[in-house]
């Protein structure tokens, strides 16, 4: 396989990490609303750091370094901490807003400037 | 190569295909959780080559489904490489113990994935190679003689407590987390007068005995951490956490007693006395990476040299040649 042909298939593969990035963002949002003015439930807690894991699997691989760094500190940060509930949550909302305004910056792009 | 990659994100499925295809592995199967791969394992004809597998997925894990490829006989020798996020010491080690060979961490470097799936591209070809060359059936097994090649091949002792292949136990400790090789060493072990002993046996006998040999060890060194494996012949390499009180002496004493309670004998009924010398241990502390895997053969460098002229006459125990960085 030639490089040109790699990269056409990375190319492929980027884009769809950005259709699934749109979908990711607002499940984080719409949970971090759900507990901001609420008790840190476990299982909505559990779902942020899914969602986190997944991005930070692939995003640098992707090109998208920061966006993954930031993914990876929120995923270990509630993986290393066994008391979900009382998770410091200045540090939690914190990663959280950081990782929607990444997602931002990704999504405002046009697609084909990642192509 | 077949291949068969297991992640419940699609998105990373994607990229490994993309990935392998590039370095020419087109023959990639992908399944989104460990159910489906085990559906899947149940229903090929033709067996796989090599697993990629991540270890965070619902219902069944990475590990729990390593621990289940390797209980299929077919898949007992297959490469099974974990590509995960989970970078933590306690993950790399049940990975490890599940029967993982080799483990790297997301986000991959492209080229390290190609490198590390070559390494069991020709593993494998070695394999496919032997089989079809000196093949063996069950039946002739028991009698043949032990040869040259049987004596040098590292036995799979996964059914022993804490023993992986050689090549998972290098790819263990390039894995291992600075920190933790600070307080680990490596320790050589060698059966004494080897060949005098496996010269009659069968290959039945002989890989017995190594089991025995792997058995002894595990039980002397409970309830320490440790990784061990056969590193051919007579030869047994371990890595040991919170190595660094380690005595040598103590623990060959305490291995030779084990060994003798185990009471072995041949098939015909001769009694099998095993002697066994452990070799200085060797510090894994200012090695740099490359010279990690050098650590496993000077720990055998030190067994055979305590097995010819006794204790005390190493040149290279707690660290001169780390700080040489061989």
């Amino acid at each position: 396989m030639t490089d040109f042909s790699m990269a056409e298939g990375l190319a492929r593969v980027r884009c769809r990490f950005i259709e699934e990035l749109e979908p990711r963002r607002h499940e984080l949002v719409r949970l971090r609303d759900e507990i901001t003015d609420a008790p840190l439930v476990e299982d909505k807690v559990e779902a942020i750091a899914r969602i986190a894991h997944k991005i930070a699997g692939t995003a640098e691989t992707l090109g998208f370094a920061k966006l993954g760094k930031v993914a990876a500190d929120l995923d270990e940060f509630i993986d290393q901490n066994p008391q979900l509930g009382v998770l410091p949550r200045h540090v939690l909302f914190g990663l959280l807003d950081d990782i929607v305004a990444l997602s931002d910056q990704i999504l405002s792009v046009p697609d084909h400037q990642f192509g | 190569m077949k291949i068969l990659a297991v992640d419940d994100d699609p998105i990373i499925l994607e990229l490994l295909t993309e990935v392998l295809r590039a370095a020419d592995f087109e023959n990639v199967t992908v399944c989104g959780s460990a159910n489906e791969a085990i559906a899947t394992l149940e229903n090929t004809t033709v067996p796989f080559d090599c697993f990629l597998l991540d270890i965070q997925m619902p219902d069944v894990d990475g590990i729990q489904l390593t621990s289940a490829i390797r209980a299929m006989p077919t898949y007992a020798d297959t490469p099974i490489l974990m590509i995960t996020a989970m970078s933590d010491r306690s993950y790399i080690d049940k990975a490890f113990e599940a029967g993982a060979s080799d483990y790297i961490t997301k986000p991959f470097e492209i080229s390290e994935v190609h490198a590390r799936l070559r390494v069991f591209e020709a593993l494998v070809k070695e394999r496919k190679w032997k089989e079809d060359r000196n093949p063996v059936t069950p039946q002739q097994e028991p009698l043949a003689m032990v040869a040259d090649a049987d004596f040098q091949r590292r036995l799979r002792l996964h059914d022993i407590d804490g023993f992986i292949d050689y090549l998972a136990l290098e790819n263990y400790l390039l894995q291992v987390p600075r920190m933790s090789l600070l307080s680990m060493c490596t320790v050589g072990i060698v059966v004494r007068d080897m060949h005098r002993i496996f010269a009659a046996s069968s290959v039945y006998e002989y890989e017995s005995a190594v089991a025995d040999v792997a058995e002894a060890i595990s039980e002397t060194l409970k309830p320490q951490q440790f990784f061990g494996a056969h590193a051919g012949e007579g030869e047994f390499v371990c890595v040991i956490d919170n190595g660094s009180g380690f005595e040598a002496e103590a623990f060959e004493r305490a291995l030779n007693e084990t060994l003798q309670e185990m009471d072995l004998h041949f098939c015909d009924g001769r009694a099998m006395s095993l002697q066994t010398a452990v070799g200085d241990p060797v510090s894994l502390k200012i090695r740099s990476a490359k010279s990690l895997p050098n650590a496993l053969v000077q720990a055998l460098s030190n067994a055979e040299s305590t097995a010819r002229t006794g204790r005390g006459s190493n040149t290279d125990t707690w660290g001169k040649s780390a700080l040489l960085g061989l």
